[in-house]
């Protein structure tokens, strides 16, 4: 485990993080044509705070939905969410969020990309910034890049840049829908060992939306697994291995076990 | 001399050939095309009135209107010229810009408003502005104000729509990212609207600078009063047949649209740096 960088995230020892509470959680979409698709469905899960857990299905089972009424940034039809012992009903300060596509803003640098969500907040101040931003640089490996403009960027950084971005305001709860998703093996295996680093050191509560099976397996406590039409969870399995977690784990006959496990749930 | 020596000399020319071909080869050469252009242009123009024996008071030749265009320098009539129709150019359109840039943002952000009002814009866009302008001159008589007014109106409308649809076309992602972080709108404005908005902007000033300076040309053919402007210089030249004069006019005319053209794209250079693809 690269201890380097978990220092350099500079996040608190202790976790305080709070626990997610799904209940009964029901997502109903009017389409265009005034028809009603069931997103989600009846579902209910617990995570326990500072627990890191994947939620894996096909496309269109509702994992990123669940994923966005727990940011607060969608309301459900019916059911509710808490975190810690507030009900989320709008975006909540505690949250860290990476999204899919990085989402940068072109016209600010990449250090004021990633400044973003403390200079909305207001509560730093700018030297507290600048010193917060030269540690997340350092430890998504951009560090020199954070007077340059996101256009000049790979899509692998501008990912890496988005993921310090959710790491800014030390969020105990982090939320990412497929973060790796558009990088390429290499990068991503190397992003699942940092992204582990900084959870091992502060151990924020980590729901990670992914269609990656051995990156579930890999990074996860428990990993949910969901089907489609309607959506909702048919599994919940405990990852056992060992932790830290080191990259050769990945050869290992019960690695590939959990992984095959999850694959047959899956409903295709 | 040796075969190396030769060699090496031979090395050297084609390096500074390379140079002169690189940087100041380029320049000339570009500097040379332009030269060439211009007399090119003017010998054609010479030809043609010759060839054709037009009358010098239909079609003046460029002898006469370079001898119109010294004498309107010398005498200072042309910088007081220049200096009232820019001054009403950029007035109206700084007041136009403003204007048109602060009800976008209100409508954008307050819908009802924008719902109210959205048939009373198409409708007054419709109407040509320059048809408006005896109006004008009726309400703000035939002093500057009235053609700042004009300036104003034909500016006006781009800038609206244009920004509008600017402050409109932020992504969906880019909305979500600022509710998550608990942007407040205001920070949304500042920081995502409006520069999403901002080569929207730049596209309206482009197309409507330019019609700025034909406005308070228009205007001043309409009606002026003491305040002698290039629209009425031309007037005056065309009440005593000098064609030369309005020829002369017209090339300097021609010369700040461009130039006033020339100064919003590099703004908009300098301001949208960032949007460029790399």
């Amino acid at each position: 485990m690269n201890m380097q960088f978990s220092q350099a995230a500079g996040l608190p020892t202790s976790s305080k993080a709070s626990p997610i509470h799904v209940s009964a959680l029901t997502k109903v979409f009017r389409t265009r044509t005034g028809d009603e698709v069931m997103a989600l469905a009846d579902t209910t899960f617990k995570i326990a705070g500072g627990e890191f857990v994947s939620i894996v299905g096909p496309s269109g089972c509702g994992k990123s939905t669940v994923m966005r009424i727990i940011a607060g940034l969608i309301d459900a039809s019916k059911g509710a969410v808490l975190l810690g012992k507030d009900v989320v009903t709008a975006p909540s300060p505690e949250i860290g969020i990476a999204f899919q596509k990085a989402v940068l803003l072109p016209w600010l640098t990449v250090a004021r990309n990633i400044a973003l969500p403390a200079e909305l907040e207001g509560r730093k101040s700018e030297a507290e910034i600048a010193a917060r931003v030269e540690q997340l640089l350092a430890m998504v490996r951009l560090t020199g890049v954070g007077q340059r403009y996101p256009g000049e960027l790979s899509g692998g950084m501008q990912q890496r840049v988005s993921i310090a971005r959710a790491l800014m305001t030390e969020p105990s709860v982090l939320l990412m829908d497929e973060p790796f998703g558009a990088l390429d093996a290499l990068t991503r295996e190397h992003m699942h060992d940092e992204l582990l680093a900084i959870w091992e050191y502060s151990h924020p509560t980590v729901v990670f939306i992914t269609h990656d099976i051995a990156e579930a397996v890999y990074l996860s406590d428990r990993v949910l697994v969901m089907a489609a039409r309607p959506g909702r969870v048919v599994a919940d399995i405990r990852i056992d291995l060992p932790r830290p977690r080191q990259a050769d784990i990945r050869g290992e006959a019960r690695f590939a076990r959990l992984g095959a496990e999850i694959r047959a749930l899956i409903p295709h | 001399m040796t075969d190396e020596k030769a060699g090496g000399t031979a090395a050297i020319a084609a390096t500074l050939a390379g140079l002169q071909n690189s940087r100041l080869g380029t320049i000339t050469q570009q500097v040379t095309i332009k030269i060439l252009q211009l007399l090119g242009g003017i010998l054609a123009w010479e030809l043609l009135v010759q060839g054709l024996d037009v009358d010098p008071r239909i079609v003046p030749g460029p002898a006469e209107v370079l001898q119109s265009l010294w004498a309107l320098t010398i005498s200072g009539i042309l910088i007081g010229a220049i200096w009232i129709t820019m001054q009403e150019t950029v007035i109206g359109f700084v007041i136009g810009a403003v204007l048109g840039i602060g009800l976008a943002v209100i409508l954008s952000e307050v819908p009802v408003l924008k719902a109210i009002l959205q048939p009373y814009i198409v409708a007054l866009q419709a109407v040509p502005k320059v048809a408006v302008a005896p109006l004008f001159l009726i309400w703000f008589g035939f002093g500057m104000e009235s053609k700042i007014a004009l300036v104003i109106s034909i500016l006006f409308f781009p800038v609206l729509v244009n920004t509008m649809a600017g402050l409109e076309s932020t992504s969906e992602e880019q909305m979500e990212l600022m509710k998550a972080y608990r942007a407040t709108r205001w920070q949304t404005l500042l920081r995502v609207k409006a520069y999403v908005a901002l080569p929207f902007v730049f596209a309206a000033f482009e197309v409507s600078l330019v019609l700025a300076l034909t406005a308070a040309v228009v205007a001043e053919l309409l009606g002026s009063g003491t305040l002698v402007g290039l629209g009425t210089l031309i007037k005056i030249y065309d009440a005593r047949m000098n064609s030369a004069g309005i020829f002369a006019v017209l090339i300097v005319l021609s010369v700040l649209g461009v130039a006033l053209h020339a100064i919003v794209v590099a703004a908009s250079r300098h301001f949208l740096s960032w949007s460029r693809p790399v």
